[in-house]
């Protein structure tokens, strides 16, 4: 390798620093004019390794650049200020004199004013302001001369519309720079080449591949409960170990505990100021129903080392680099390997520390999730993040956006779109689609001849209604928020808000808890509810329910969970493993224990009828999609006598009549042939497509997302997404968005591949049917999930309570003669 | 008072009689009141123009609605051989000019219809249309017909709409929001006629009654 160049000396020398292979590696592909993707953890220098590219090349030149050079996007805007700091370092430290701004939508308007007049060399910002930024008039020549795109944390971006926005700013900028490189930084993931490949798109002819080669050592560690449930049900059990928990708080700096949803967060705050009431003001609460500024000022908190832990939801997986934190702590089911690699990597950031990682399992076979996702972090076996196909509500708003300030040839902007890898495949029937939906409003306005948007001219668009720009502007970005209603005590001071859904369900007087106060609701007028503390301070409240996650265990980890309960798989023993060695015993016992080598199906009689068990390891949301299937295909089409339940391990039938046992009928039910059709045939498909379709009209541009106080003319073009779902769908059913819907709906809300994956995987596996005397504890949760249909939450109880004992003293005599 | 209708057109299958200021009026599963003494039909929040409106803001929602619903209610004018057609508010959906077509295909339903029309002004209805006639108020003894209920005279029977009330029935799996009329001792609330229309859930209070829609029947929700 060459001598290292005089400013990487200048910098690095004189604190006695060496760069690390992977740094000169990024900055000479970058020297040689190439595009990459960076492969790094956190906190190993990878900021510096695509940050001095374009910084030496800036000094190296005769001139001292006048104009914008770098853009640094950042999937969150609350990180953009800390990545400005950060790049600003080492250009003071070099007396460079090139300068960093930062422009988001937290950006004062005065500021981003002075943008407008002039850019600084580097500009740290996010998909949506880059995506505004690009409407301005004179953006092409303010930016024509950028060298570098750095896309910060491009995993988080891949494989969401986000990414896809990214991928048609990106294809824009190439289009004006024609000298620009693209340097992606991302996590571990299971497609990183692929990865790199949409982040290029198809006029980079080849993109680098860096890989620091670093792996941070994580120290896990999960803590074991003192009695393991024989008979796995809901997540009670971790509550018990709310006392362990808070004690491991104190050992340490500060903590962020980890849980899965929203309303377990509000339940372990409570939970944990119960066993430890020393923890009061120290200890937060982090979600994203909670107000921005609540949110912050949390954030603030911890940074200031004020507070012991916060506990959160996804809300903190990525954001602020708190230094302060030394632990992390999972509450339940890890759900993914990546996932949980990322929040125990929000730990440990001090030089010299390690990543802490506390799993608390809240029920048995969580306990087998956690000694899973280690035996996958060892064999580095990561979830990939697959890359979103042809969106075109998000093509739709690119488009328009593309057509204000300057005419766009049709033609040439069709090959840019088609140089990303979403559109790569987009058919010239799709993009005629796209332009006349933009322009007249294609075939269904045929009708109305004055109704126009965008305009199409010799093969040119372009939009130029003042009014229309600046609605069009005012939605830019593809992140839909649920409408938020405002708490506020009635002095008006504010308490947060939460999603409109949840509060909408309460009646004045209910009592509810939330961010840890035991609130009850006074009214509801708009989007304001007005809340008073609960004075029956003994009352408990009902915690919030909101969109609830019914996240899935990834493919790779649940995987890995069959793994460890294949006894011709020798993997060594893991304390969580040794944990449940009684709740298997009993298991194997009775019946066998499943795996995914083969289809294990279980057959009970109990009071109420007959029950068919399936072990497929798929994930609850595909589990889901089976089951409708097989109760459709064994009924004959009368499925509604047969009642389903699923979980991340596989699904249950249950009918009052006999159910069909022999092979050739099983194995027809599992038959991945009309697969499309039948799911159609037997499930609410409409339903859930309406639900998505409310995502894919607001970017669209057809519903505006704006705030409660927004102009009042406005409100004459609020509608409902499932309304504009039905007079679409009864006056334009042709609508591409339509189709766009349902097939979002498969994917998200079926996982449609991973199905026929799995019908294609069962069709190779040997069948394996046992006969039961009595539940097992894999397919008692199965059991009690039924339950949930039952009318009164008594009976489910007492229902529960009875067969629990049963199987308790028929496990306790197997366990004693065995 | 008018003659009495016909028995052919008393309704029959899927509407519900009520009793309301010591009158006969039958809910009708097409989302409207009928009262037959009276030979008239009653309903509110059509918002007649809603997706033009839409397509005025650039934004390209079909028009489809707007001929449907006058469709609807000249069938139901025909079909119960009304002679009289009061609209409670929100006619039109917004204060800008109707297109031509639009314009022509009101005037149209206008002069075919076999009965007299009243509109009633809402708080959408800003337009100065000279189409069809508009007052604040209609008094059609012993009720009286505002748009907003909260502009109803205490103890003074009334009828309105503009709340576009729904009724959330519960089942397991997912609950569905159905359109309802809202009965209280003096007052019956309508729910939006208009196909492009959604609305807002009502909590049912004591002394209230909600007549749910639903496969084309109303259904009877006491509290």
């Amino acid at each position: 390798m060459n001598a290292p160049h005089p400013t990487i000396q200048r910098l690095f020398g004189g604190r006695g620093w060496k760069p690390h292979d992977f740094q000169l590696e990024t900055w000479n592909a970058y020297a040689e004019g190439k595009s990459g993707l960076l492969h790094a953890p956190t906190g190993t220098g990878k900021t510096l390794a695509v940050w001095l590219g374009p910084v030496m090349e800036a000094m190296d030149a005769t001139e001292a650049p006048q104009d914008c050079r770098v853009i640094w996007l950042t999937p969150l805007r609350a990180l953009a200020q800390d990545t400005a700091r950060s790049l600003a370092q080492p250009l003071l430290a070099l007396g460079s004199g090139l300068e960093v701004a930062v422009r988001t939508g937290d950006t004062s308007s005065h500021r981003k004013a002075k943008l407008r007049e002039r850019l600084p060399f580097a500009l740290v910002t996010t998909p949506e302001s880059l995506s505004l930024m690009l409407t301005y008039e004179d953006s092409r020549s303010k930016l024509g001369q950028l060298t570098c795109v750095v896309v910060d944390e491009w995993h988080e971006l891949l494989g969401t519309k986000r990414g896809v926005q990214t991928e048609l700013c990106l294809a824009r900028l190439r289009h004006w720079a024609p000298n620009l490189r693209i340097w992606g930084v991302s996590a571990t993931l299971g497609n990183l080449s692929q990865a790199a490949q949409v982040l290029g798109g198809s006029t980079v002819a080849r993109m680098c591949s860096v890989d620091s080669k670093i792996k941070r050592e994580i120290r896990i560690r999960t803590l074991i409960p003192k009695c393991v449930e024989t008979f796995p049900w809901g997540g009670h059990l971790g509550l018990a170990m709310a006392g362990r928990v808070a004690k491991s708080l104190h050992r340490l700096k500060a903590t962020l505990v980890f849980t899965n949803t929203r309303s377990q967060s509000e339940l372990w705050l409570q939970a944990l100021l119960e066993a430890d009431a020393s923890l009061k003001d120290r200890i937060a609460i982090h979600h994203g129903s909670l107000a921005q500024d609540e949110r912050r000022e949390t954030e603030q908190l911890l940074m200031e080392g004020k507070l012991l832990a916060v506990v959160c939801t996804s809300s903190l997986d990525l954001g602020l680099d708190f230094s302060c934190i030394e632990q992390v702590i999972q509450i339940g089911s890890p759900k993914g390997v990546a996932r949980l690699l990322q929040r125990a990597g929000r730990s440990g950031h001090q030089p010299g520390s390690t990543p802490k990682l506390l799993c608390v399992p809240t029920n048995a076979l969580e306990l087998l999730e956690f000694a899973a996702a280690q035996d996958a972090i060892d064999a580095r076996e990561i979830e990939s993040k697959r890359p979103l196909e042809q969106p075109l509500d998000v093509l739709i708003q690119h488009v328009t956006s593309c057509a204000i300030g300057e005419r766009v040839a049709e033609s040439q902007l069709f090959e840019e779109v088609r140089s990303t890898y979403a559109y790569r495949a987009l058919s010239a029937a799709h993009w005629e689609w796209v332009l006349g939906f933009i322009s007249n409003g294609g075939d269904a306005l045929r009708a109305y001849p004055q109704y126009h948007k965008v305009t199409r001219e010799d093969g040119f668009l372009h939009f130029t209604d003042k009014r229309m720009i600046q609605l069009h502007r005012m939605n830019i970005g593809t992140i839909t928020t649920d409408t938020a209603v405002s708490l506020r005590f009635s002095n008006g001071q504010r308490v947060g808000s939460v999603e409109e859904g949840f509060i909408r369900k309460l009646k004045p007087g209910s009592p509810f808890i939330f961010a840890g106060r035991l609130l009850e609701l006074v009214r509801l007028h708009q989007l304001i509810a007005t809340v008073k503390p609960c004075a029956r301070s003994k009352a408990r409240g009902e915690i919030p329910i909101w969109a609830g996650s019914k996240m899935p265990l990834s493919t790779e980890l649940s995987k890995a969970v069959a793994r460890r309960l294949d006894a011709d798989v020798n993997l060594s023993p893991r304390p969580e493993t040794e944990a449940i060695n009684d709740l298997l015993r009993i298991q194997r016992t009775w019946s066998e224990v499943p795996n995914d080598r083969i289809l294990q199906i279980e057959h009970a009689h109990s009071r109420q009828g007959e029950h068919l068990f399936f072990y497929t390891f798929a994930g609850r949301m595909a589990n889901e999609g089976l089951g409708a299937l097989f109760a459709h295909r064994l009924s004959e089409g009368s499925s509604q006598s047969i009642q389903v339940t699923q979980n991340d391990y596989g699904f249950s039938l249950t009918s009052n009549r006999p159910l069909p046992l022999d092979e050739a009928r099983l194995r027809m039910a599992a038959s991945p042939e009309n697969l499309l059709e039948t799911l159609l045939d037997c499930l609410n498909t409409h339903e859930l497509s309406r639900t998505r379709f409310r995502e894919v009209a607001r970017v669209a541009g057809l519903i505006q997302q704006m705030q409660p106080g927004d102009r009042k003319g406005m409100r004459q073009i609020q509608t409902s997404a499932s309304l504009l779902f039905e007079v679409f769908g009864r006056y334009d059913p042709e609508n591409l968005l339509l189709d766009q819907s349902r097939r979002e709906m498969l994917e998200g809300s079926l996982e449609i591949d991973r199905l026929h994956r799995v019908l294609h995987e069962i069709s190779e596996k040997p069948l394996r049917l046992i006969e039961l005397k009595r539940l097992t504890p894999m397919a008692f949760p199965l059991w009690a999930e039924r339950l949930n249909f039952v009318i009164s939450t008594q009976d489910a109880a007492s229902i529960l309570e009875e067969m629990l004992t049963t199987l308790n003293a028929e496990a306790d005599e197997t366990l004693n003669h065995s | 008072m008018q003659k009495p209708m016909k028995p052919s057109t008393i309704p029959e299958e899927g509407s519900r009689s009520i009793r309301f200021a010591g009158e006969d009026l039958v809910l009708l599963a097409e989302r409207a009141v009928l009262w037959p003494a009276r030979r008239a039909l009653m309903l509110s929040d059509v918002h007649f123009g809603k997706s033009a409106t839409f397509r005025a803001h650039g934004i390209p929602v079909p028009e489809g609605e707007s001929q449907t619903d006058l469709d609807r209610i000249a069938r139901l004018v025909e079909r119960y051989e009304v002679e009289h057609l009061a609209i409670i508010g929100d006619f039109y959906h917004s204060g800008i000019a109707l297109s031509p077509a639009l314009h022509d295909s009101l005037a149209t339903f206008r002069d075919s219809l076999n009965a007299d029309i009243i509109l009633v002004r809402g708080n959408h209805d800003q337009a100065r249309h000279e189409l069809l006639p508009m007052i604040n108020r209609l008094a059609w003894s012993p009720i009286e017909l505002v748009h907003d209920p909260a502009e109803a005279i205490a103890g003074q029977p009334t009828i309105a709409g503009h709340l576009h009330p729904l009724c959330r029935i519960p089942r397991a799996g997912r609950a569905s929001r159905l359109p309802c009329f809202l009965l209280t001792e003096n007052l019956l609330v309508l729910p939006a006629f208009g196909t492009f229309t959604a609305g807002h859930i009502v909590k049912p209070k004591t002394g209230q009654t909600l007549y749910p829609i639903a496969k084309e029947t109303v259904f009877e929700c006491p509290h």
